[in-house]
């Protein structure tokens, strides 16, 4: 049974939604809704659905749920607040030393050393593996783990959780931006994923055009096409 | 003993004009002819089980009884395993650390506050850990420093022009501090020097050197003075012997008793 996208349109275009058990990614340009698409995914389905987020807080992304009149019986777990916390705090706490420098009692007080490193791309791993079947699960973005961590650390763990969702028969979208990373690391996270979608925003004239490209269907290669989309207050809207 | 009072009646006489830091450990005073030249930072160096440890922490130990505070890097022990290191002997107590006279500072905790990269640090960390314990040296108002050890910092270093920065700026901001310093630095049997980069000893105002030797099947602690900026001294080889009554430095021709 494919699985909806949330989007009426999209799943036509896929031949009625996502196959089970796809890994999708969507790439798009930066103001280009790749976060609403996210969200609209996330608040669709009759699965339990989980959505990590890397830069919305749990608040915003209720808060653009309900905004757009969607169902937000999603279970959030937020890594930007983790990361924040675990790394930007001590990073800021850095530059205070740094700049004001060190006394007796900082070095003496807090922190125990020795404390394993919190690895992001282990914990999403991690949970992801607690999470049991049926799932849709949305992380939103990718760019935070290729921020943070080598590419093959990255496509290793895509790998292990492509296999999972497979074999869950869920399925697993990620978000990712345009153009930041390199021309292998793209094509690297192409080749790995069963579905591709692109959002394109061009300025014709004073207007914006915006395009929606199923780049990739696999083993469906005739579904590939381009439809335009708006967000209007319904959010995606398509047409062909 | 005769002889080292002798000692150093002669070697005071013979440096004149700088001021002395009393190590208060027996015989070494006298070689040095009353002590390790004021502001100087000296290069403590030899091989493993040599008693480097033991004779810095006797040096800050019987600063901190004369009323001297002393302040102690460590990066490879960690500090309550130093304190027991001490307890033996006769003239320790326990209120010169809690009063603030001797201070045991982990190096490692320095890093993780400035963030400084493990495995390469940058010109710029390192002239930020010269300031950082520039800092904590002027806080604990310490007079006499050890620094355990210089090795396990050049670990860090990628390159000899950092640990040359490092030693140069170490050596200027504690001499201009009125802090008199002892330096750690662990050779290998294989080290042609008396520095595992060849930088450190270059660098330091003195180098004393620590070795084990055998004699009739024992095994001796020896101590030799190599360089000294700013007083004459003996260059003998001596035999340490190490007591609860603290260290005591014996010519090595008389020595091996023990």
């Amino acid at each position: 049974m494919p699985v909806t996208s949330g989007i009426k349109h999209l799943d036509s275009a896929l031949g009625g939604g996502f196959a089970e058990g796809t890994l999708c990614a969507i790439v798009g340009d930066t103001g280009s809704g790749l976060g609403v698409l996210a969200k609209q995914f996330a608040s669709v389905g009759d699965e339990k659905s989980y959505y990590f987020s890397t830069m919305d807080s749990k608040e915003e992304v209720i808060s653009t749920i309900t905004r757009f009149g969607w169902r937000p019986e999603l279970e959030i777990i937020d890594i930007g607040d983790k990361y924040y916390d675990s790394v930007l705090l001590r990073r800021l706490e850095v530059t205070r030393y740094r700049q004001e420098g060190i006394k007796v009692v900082d070095v003496f007080e807090s922190a125990p050393e020795g404390v394993r490193p919190f690895n992001f791309l282990t914990f999403l791993t991690h949970e992801i593996f607690k999470i049991k079947p049926p799932f849709r699960i949305t992380v939103d973005s990718l760019d935070f783990f290729l921020d943070n961590y080598g590419v093959e650390e990255v496509l290793g763990a895509l790998r292990t959780l492509k296999a999972y969702n497979k074999r869950s028969r869920g399925t697993l979208l990620m978000t990712m931006t345009k153009g930041v990373f390199d021309t292998r690391t793209q094509n690297s996270i192409y080749a790995l994923c069963d579905t591709m979608l692109e959002l394109e925003r061009d300025r014709v004239g004073k207007k914006f055009e915006n395009n929606l490209i199923v780049s990739k269907v696999k083993n469906f290669p005739e579904r590939t096409k381009i439809l335009q989309y708006s967000i209007t207050t319904d959010g995606f809207t398509l047409f062909e | 003993m005769k002889t080292s009072q002798e000692e150093i009646k002669s070697a005071t006489l013979g440096s004149i004009g700088r001021e002395k830091c009393l190590t208060g450990i027996e015989g070494l005073d006298s070689i040095l002819g009353g002590g390790i030249p004021r502001n100087n930072t000296i290069l403590l160096t030899g091989n493993c089980g040599t008693g480097k440890t033991s004779l810095s922490l006797e040096f800050l130990l019987h600063g901190a009884v004369s009323g001297e505070n002393g302040l102690y890097l460590s990066v490879t022990e960690p500090f309550e395993k130093l304190i027991a290191n001490m307890i033996p002997y006769d003239f320790f107590r326990r209120d010169l650390i809690k009063s603030g006279k001797m201070t045991f500072i982990d190096i490692s905790a320095i890093y993780s506050r400035l963030g400084f990269k493990r495995d390469k640090m940058s010109l710029e960390d390192v002239d930020l850990l010269v300031v950082a314990l520039g800092d904590l040296t002027r806080e604990t108002k310490a007079r006499r420093l050890v620094i355990d050890s210089i090795t396990s910092i050049a670990y860090q270093l990628d390159t000899q022009e950092k640990l040359r920065n490092l030693m140069l700026g170490l050596s200027k901001m504690l001499s201009g501090l009125g802090t008199t310093s002892l330096v750690i630095s662990e050779m290998t049997a294989a080290d042609s020097s008396y520095s595992k980069y060849g930088v450190e000893e270059a660098v330091a105002d003195g180098v004393i050197l620590m070795g084990n030797m055998e004699r009739n099947g024992d095994l001796l602690r020896t101590l030799q003075v190599i360089k000294m900026r700013g007083t004459s001294h003996s260059r003998a080889k001596y035999v340490l012997d190490l007591s609860t009554a603290g260290t005591l430095l014996v010519p090595l021709l008389k020595g091996g008793s023990a």
